[in-house]
């Protein structure tokens, strides 16, 4: 244990982001500006349908309508649309046949990020589509989940092999006029991954994708869409680093799950973006909209989200409960330091009979951040028997950092129990106490108990994030206590 | 902000329309703060429910009725002071008048001390005015909410409480706001000032009670400062009927070591709206904030509470429970802002909530905001209904169905009230819960003979 403890120690403090580095590879990428030659623009490099044109221009002419709302704790500077690439893809030098043909910067990227793009990732049991700015570059077992009927493509690629597919789902969990990064994202999305899985069909591996935002300058809007058809059953990972810079980057993604009757979908997150240097310079704002739509009766949703990295973070991972029995689930670890701002949380909408959500947030802020937990968990008339329970807790490393807690209970059915319960804290000085007395210093302690105090969600992650998300905590945390 | 509204320029017209009145009837105190506030409600405008404290109560459409709006001196044609009567048993306590805006009472009201002021705002603002002036509007918020600039600009009397240092007030003091007009629909505005210096010690019992059946909009705003190792107790008995409208602004400022407790009694009323705003100006200060609302047909109550821990070592205690049926709507925010150096703050929230019926509905929205690092903070929130299994066994040992979810009701109700300190009032209290809860209409006894005796009037 204590051996574990030091190595997480060791490189938590000689890690500034390890992650910080910039792959020199070319882009194609179109002028900064947004209009709707821009949205055109986009359209067309990626030989869309006129539909999906219909779609993007539908969302920017409501966008331009739109006004950002200012209710959220978070102090985010004006964007200035206009300086942004709307568009970025690496330019594709050849075609594939083999891995060795990937070019090789690029797979370096990858391996410094220890994703496995060759033949080792059969062993580890992933499949991985890696979106390297906004194009996939490379989707692997593809074959294997062809076999069994799932669909695991990119965005762009489902909307040419599965037009009906994507015309069906997109936006019917989020509409293109949902909120102002959503009529953004919509707008101008570029790429993002596509899930399938048909009825009855138990995805073998856990599906992941790595996002990473690489050109300088460009914003990410990611587009996720998954759909799990009836009796199905999908767990699927995303994870997110990103290099080191020092201008601020937007990242306003959609991620929208689609789940039918008796179907299951498990989602899990690790984000680890650039959060911006000590003094708060640079960073990413991660203004993500993330919903899933429990469709049919007895449909399961879990959402597990781990978020240590991006300067300002705005989401909320929501659950539609429209199935009767259906059930949700938000575990969410959230850690600030040194400038950050989150603002997150989600929402539990129950409008099916006998719904039933649980939601466990864990905040920790150190440093000068403000960390909030904002949450809706609302009962609509005919949902009887909803029942919710909503755990959130907050602890505080350091006397200049901020935790708030702004939960939003609406009921309007008397079947309903509902719960909330938060606290704040600080490690308490009994429990340091309790540690140095049995010989473990004070840092390995605060280790030990920040780990402890979030592991209800670290459990809910599989395995190999788990470690890997364990570690995060621990470099986020870096020189916070003192 | 955004544009006026029409109801806005109702009451602005109003305004510019009453303002010699007004100015001509109360001290230059009072007057110079009118213009400011004007401005700042033409700023700011009423409430809408995309402000978000107002969220759940929409409160332009409150204020949208075609009220009688009343101003300046009235003529209060009742002989208030003698048919009024409470009939709370035992209650020993001061009684201080107050009919259709205006303090009415006119004989001393604390006759053992001589140095304790209870009296008239309008009075005060004229017989003492250097004390006065030293803390009206001070405490109110500025340029934050329509409805207190409003107030302010409109203001005319309430009851102004002034406890010297060391004093304590031997009785409670109870304020009756009794509505009489049996004419009209009227709208005011009342203005209350509570002054406890150092070391002083007062209970009072606020009561909004009504004569009449008629709509009515009463909106109050009370600036309470509380000296150092102060006590201040306040119990708010809101029991009109549910044609009313009442919206009630307490500000209050705490000095170090200083206690300050609440209790609200919400029965009747139409649309209640009660602001508690605490201010912790010093260490070790106490705030316990108690409510209970029984609510029902189109019954809506609206507690909002801010309590603001600015120094290390203070407590702040929240308490509030709704028992709401048919389609009455119950809301509940409560912020606790925590500031950086108000280390070792002990702050507790808790919201409970029972809804009967498939229509009744609740919205509860707890929020901790927490800048120090040292501090214990909970909230909780539950919305459910009565406890199976405490039902099941009351049944099976033949107590009725009615009588058991009585029995269960009443005791979610009592957790809070058990709180209220002065005993003939907490038993009175209970009383009138247990009525209400068994489907009568809880008027005090007194004051619903007194509607009979004034429509026969």
């Amino acid at each position: 244990m204590s051996n574990d403890q030091d190595k997480i120690l060791e490189e938590v403090t000689g890690s500034d982001y390890k992650y910080g580095f910039v792959t020199d590879i070319e882009n194609d990428a179109i002028a900064k500006g947004l209009s709707e030659d821009t949205v055109r623009l986009i359209s067309e490099k990626k030989k869309e349908p006129e539909w999906l044109l219909e779609y993007r221009l539908n969302a920017y002419r409501h966008w331009l309508t739109m006004e950002q709302k200012e209710w959220a704790h978070l102090d985010i500077p004006e964007i200035d649309f206009q300086n942004i690439i709307y568009y970025s893809a690496p330019k594709p030098k050849k075609e594939l046949a083999s891995m060795d043909e990937v070019d090789p910067d690029l797979r370096e990227t990858f391996e410094k990020l220890g994703i496995p793009l060759d033949e080792q990732k059969l062993l580890s049991g992933v499949a991985v589509d890696a979106v390297m700015d906004s194009v996939s570059v490379k989707t692997t077992f593809k074959q294997n989940l062809a076999e069994l009927g799932i669909i695991f493509c990119s965005f762009s690629e489902a909307v040419q092999e599965y037009p009906d597919l994507v015309k069906k789902y997109l936006g019917s969990v989020v509409p293109s006029r949902d909120n102002y990064y959503a009529a953004l994202n919509s707008a101008v999305f570029s790429d993002g991954s596509f899930c399938y899985i048909p009825k009855g069909v138990r995805c073998p591996m856990e599906l992941s994708t790595y996002f990473r935002i690489n050109a300088a300058n460009t914003g990410q809007f990611e587009r996720t869409l998954i759909v799990a058809d009836e009796g199905s059953y999908v767990s699927y990972l995303e994870g997110c680093t990103a290099p080191q810079r020092d201008e601020n980057q937007l990242h306003a993604a959609i991620v929208e799950i689609y789940v039918h009757k008796d179907a299951e979908v498990k989602y899990s997150t690790v984000q680890n973006w650039y959060p911006g240097d000590k003094e708060g310079k640079g960073g990413i704002y991660n203004f993500v909209t993330k919903r899933g739509m429990l469709h049919g009766d007895n449909s399961k949703l879990s959402w597990t989200q781990v978020e240590t990295g991006s300067a300002i973070t705005w989401k909320y991972p929501s659950c539609i409960l429209k199935g009767n029995n259906s059930t949700a689930e938000f575990y969410s670890v959230a850690v600030t330091n040194n400038y950050q701002q989150a603002d997150t949380g989600t929402k539990m909408i129950h409008i099916g009979k006998n719904t039933k959500s649980t939601i466990v947030s864990k905040g920790i802020s150190a440093g000068k951040s403000n960390n909030s937990y904002r949450g809706l968990v609302k009962v609509a008339k005919g949902a009887e028997n909803a029942r919710n329970f909503s755990q959130c807790d907050s602890m505080l490393l350091g006397d200049k950092c901020g935790a708030h807690t702004y939960p939003y209970l609406e009921v309007d059915n008397p079947t309903a129990i509902v719960e909330h319960e938060a606290t704040t804290s600080k490690i308490g000085e009994d429990q340091i106490f309790y540690c140095n007395q049995r010989g473990i210093e004070t840092e390995d302690a605060i280790g030990l108990i920040v780990n402890g105090y979030a592991k209800e969600v670290l459990n809910q992650l599989p395995m190999e994030f788990a470690v890997e998300a364990q570690k995060l905590l621990q470099i986020s945390l870096e020189g916070s206590v003192g | 902000m955004s544009t006026t509204t029409e109801i806005e320029k109702k009451y602005i017209d109003f305004y510019i329309d009453h303002k010699a009145i007004l100015d001509q009837q109360s001290s230059d105190i009072v007057n110079k703060h009118r213009t400011q506030a004007i401005e700042n409600f033409k700023f700011l405008g009423l409430p809408t429910s995309n402000d978000e404290r107002y969220k759940y109560t929409n409160l332009s459409k409150v204020f949208d009725q075609n009220f009688d709006m009343r101003v300046g001196e009235q003529i209060v044609d009742l002989n208030v002071e003698s048919i009024f009567k409470c009939d709370v048993i035992r209650l020993d306590a001061y009684l201080a008048l107050l009919a259709k805006g205006q303090y009415v009472t006119k004989e001393r009201v604390v006759s053992h001390d001589e140095s304790i002021i209870v009296c008239s705002l309008k009075e005060a603002a004229k017989k003492y005015s250097q004390l006065f002036e030293k803390y009206y509007n001070q405490l109110a918020p500025q340029r934050e909410d329509g409805v207190i600039e409003l107030n302010t600009a409109l203001a005319f009397d309430g009851v102004f409480i002034y406890v010297p240092k060391g004093k304590v007030v031997d009785k409670p003091i109870q304020i009756v706001n009794l509505q009489v007009d049996g004419k009209e629909n009227n709208a005011i505005q009342l203005r209350h000032l509570i002054v406890l210096e150092d070391r002083a010690e007062a209970k009072l019992i606020f009561c909004d009670d009504s004569l009449t059946s008629n709509e009515h909009l009463s909106s109050a705003v009370a600036e309470v400062f509380v000296g150092e190792n102060a006590h201040l107790e306040m119990s708010k008995m809101q029991n009109e009927h549910n044609e009313s409208r009442n919206i009630s602004n307490t500000i209050v400022r705490q000095s170090a070591h200083s206690v300050v407790t609440s209790n609200t009694v919400s029965l009747l009323g139409g649309v209640i709206r009660n602001n508690l705003h605490i201010e912790m100006d010093g260490e070790y200060c106490e705030a316990n904030a108690y409510g209970i609302a029984l609510i029902d047909k189109a019954q809506k109550v609206d507690t909002f509470t801010y309590i603001h821990h600015a120094h290390p070592n203070c407590n702040s205690n929240q308490l509030y429970k709704n028992i709401i049926d048919d389609e009455a709507v119950g809301v509940f925010s409560g912020t606790v802002l925590v500031d950086k150096n108000a280390q070792k703050t002990n702050a507790f929230q808790a919201n409970n909530n029972i809804i009967l019926t498939d229509k009744a509905k609740m919205n509860t929205k707890p929020q901790l905001v927490i800048y120090a690092d040292d501090v214990k903070c909970s909230h909780g929130a539950t919305v459910g209904q009565l406890d199976e299994n405490a039902m099941f066994y009351m049944r099976a040992r033949g107590i009725e169905e009615k009588d058991a979810k009585m029995l269960l009701m009443y005791a979610f109700a009592d957790d809070v009230i058990r709180k209220m300190s002065i005993t003939s009032l907490r038993e009175n209290t209970e009383d009138l819960v247990r009525r209400r809860l068994s489907g009568e209409l809880s008027l005090c006894r007194n004051c619903s003979s007194r509607i009979l005796m004034n429509s026969t009037l």
